[in-house]
């Protein structure tokens, strides 16, 4: 669907043509799934679908809103990131019995240089371990880097979004999403390795051999 | 930006986007009961009532908006307008009341207007004129039976027809043609001394006794004499009651005497003097074109009766005003006489072009005036003698 298309049937959703609105769903509704679940390592199908869900209801409910600086997917997917994000922090919540504390990436641990806290309490690192550790470690990163780099790294990498369109998204110059990106991935990068050296550390004195 | 060479985090990212997705599948497929919640969603948010044609152009834009647009821009305008409105009415205002000024000044006092223009004058004085005007049937106009010692006139109310020409009673008289410029004043002097009379006594009426009511002198034939007269020196009469038509200052005061019933008026130069038939002489000077001095002994009821005849007098304007103030003694030794007035043209539409005083013939004048004898005041309405009356 090309944007003109889109346009049309957007207006044609506006004005309370629920066959549009059909199409509108359809359309999206396997994309938004799809890159809902690259958002976090553990989510499940059943959450995917419950975010997405969610976005959509959402997205029905703010379409007045939607100004079409982007396209209808690209905005739908910020709202699944964000659902996503919520639903992220109300398990995470719950399985704690309160509040989770973010990493912070200027809070630097005196004995090592780095970071001094842990991204988070779970899955542990045996569980990582069955996982796979490169996906937990990107994950887990992910979740621990800010909303501003966690969200244009997301764009480009699970929405596969061009610069053009990630600077229209976010109403930012291609240039400032070139350097934020740039910026983003070497934080992401640092927060993957410290996590990674936190994980051998716990998994080393509980398995000598 | 794309092109630069890609990170190893990079390279992370999209394993772990690749298997993220591997994992995925095409598993994700909407359900009928979620496609129906968002579908019932949607319309909930855009109801069918809102429905409008699916096209492409651009919505018109309603009504209100424009009624808006348009009730603002005129707001300023019609501001605009009553703002230079009142402005220009401000500025236009003032002019006006000078110009009004300027009229009044330039009017004497006690003149009245043309014969056409009296009527119209009568109509259109205020309400509270005592006597409307509606009274002046012939009934009303009727002269009761004067005393003997009194000259005695008839009356008649003229006809339209006999405005301008003969009376109907009387054969009409030719006109001498050695005295062209009296013709036409003595020609119509009886119609015009009808009108006078009446919108001088309607004017006069109001705080002015009853006895008003009972006499209406009136001048009806134009059947003047022809006769050479001497345009410096002219015998005036008083016809009727009007030499009576006493006003007093207040209630308490006496009636003003009958002293004019007829006099004689003498011209030398720019001096008038006036000659009753006891022998007595008020003199004085004529003033020409310009406001009379105020009367010595000025009352309320004087000014009121002053302005009266001043509005009565001025839609019409003659080509020169002559006012006179004579003074003099009265019959009572000692007690002041004064006389002021104007002479006023017979006919003002042939009225007498005169471009100085030797020029004035006063025969072809009549006198409108106010006499002043102690406190009381007394309406002139003199006409020459030569304006012949008759009997009835």
């Amino acid at each position: 669907m090309d944007a003109s298309e889109e346009d049309d049937l957007i207006a044609r959703c506006r004005r309370g043509d629920l066959s549009a609105w059909d199409v509108l769903i359809r359309e999206n509704y396997g994309p938004t799934c799809r890159f809902v679940f690259q958002l976090a390592s553990d989510l499940t199908h059943e959450d995917t679908e419950d975010i997405a869900q969610e976005a959509f209801q959402s997205a029905i409910q703010r379409l007045r809103q939607f100004r079409g600086n982007s396209r209808f997917q690209t905005w739908l997917f910020r709202i699944a990131a964000n659902k996503a994000r919520d639903h992220l922090d109300r398990r995470n919540a719950l399985k704690r019995g309160g509040g989770r504390e973010d990493l912070s990436l200027d809070a630097e641990d005196p004995e090592t240089g780095l970071l001094s806290q842990k991204a988070t309490e779970d899955p542990t690192p045996p569980e990582v371990l069955s996982q796979g550790e490169d996906s937990f470690f990107i994950g887990e990163a992910l979740e621990a880097l800010g909303e501003t780099c966690r969200e244009i790294i997301q764009l480009r990498y699970f929405g596969d979004l061009s610069y053009e369109e990630i600077s229209r998204t976010l109403d930012v110059n291609v240039k400032t999403v070139s350097s934020r990106l740039s910026k983003c991935l070497d934080k992401l990068e640092t927060l993957t390795k410290l996590i990674f050296r936190k994980a051998n550390e716990v998994k080393t004195p509980s398995n000598p051999s | 930006m794309s092109s630069e060479p890609e990170k190893d985090i990079e390279k992370q990212i999209r394993l772990y986007a690749d298997e993220r997705r591997r994992e995925a599948g095409d598993s994700f497929a909407l359900s009928e009961e979620a496609h129906a919640l968002l579908m019932k969603e949607a319309e909930r948010q855009f109801p069918k009532s809102v429905l409008r044609p699916t096209s492409l152009e651009p919505e018109k834009p309603s009504i209100l908006p424009l009624l808006f647009r348009r009730v603002a821009l005129l707001i300023p305008f019609a501001a605009l307008l009553v703002f230079t409105t009142k402005v220009w009415w401000k500025q236009r205002q003032p002019m006006e009341d000078m110009a009004m000024m300027e009229k009044q000044a330039e009017t004497p006092p006690m003149e009245l207007s043309s014969m056409e223009e009296m009527p119209e004058m009568a109509t259109s004085r205020p309400a509270t004129m005592a006597e409307p005007l509606a009274d002046l049937s012939p009934d009303t106009l009727k002269e009761p039976a004067l005393p003997s010692s009194q000259p005695s006139f008839s009356y008649r109310m003229k006809r339209e027809s006999e405005v301008e020409g003969a009376p109907a009673t009387t054969p009409p008289t030719p006109m001498p043609k050695t005295s062209p410029v009296s013709t036409a004043p003595e020609v119509t002097a009886g119609a015009t001394v009808e009108l006078r009379k009446e919108v001088a006594r309607k004017t006069v009426a109001v705080g002015r006794s009853a006895a008003m009511e009972t006499g209406k002198p009136a001048v009806t034939s134009a059947t003047a004499a022809p006769v050479i007269r001497d345009p410096l020196v002219q015998d005036y009469e008083i016809p009727g009651l009007a030499k009576r038509e006493g006003l007093r200052a207040n209630f308490n005061s006496p009636e003003g005497a009958a002293m004019l019933t007829t006099f004689q008026l003498k011209r030398s130069e720019d001096q008038l003097q006036l000659t009753t038939p006891s022998g007595q002489q008020l003199t004085g000077p004529l003033y020409v074109d310009f406001q009379p001095p105020e009367p010595p002994r000025a009352t309320s009821l004087r000014e009121r009766l002053q302005n009266e005849l001043k509005q009565a007098s001025q839609p019409a304007v003659s080509n020169r005003h002559l006012f006179f103030r004579l003074t003099g003694e009265g019959e009572d030794a000692g007690k002041p006489v004064t006389v002021q007035g104007n002479l006023v043209p017979l006919s003002t539409t042939q009225a007498p072009t005169i471009t100085n005083l030797q020029q004035l013939q006063l025969h072809q004048y009549r006198i409108e005036g106010l006499l002043f004898e102690g406190t009381n005041q007394a309406l002139i309405n003199a006409l020459p003698s030569g304006i012949q009356t008759e009997g009835r």
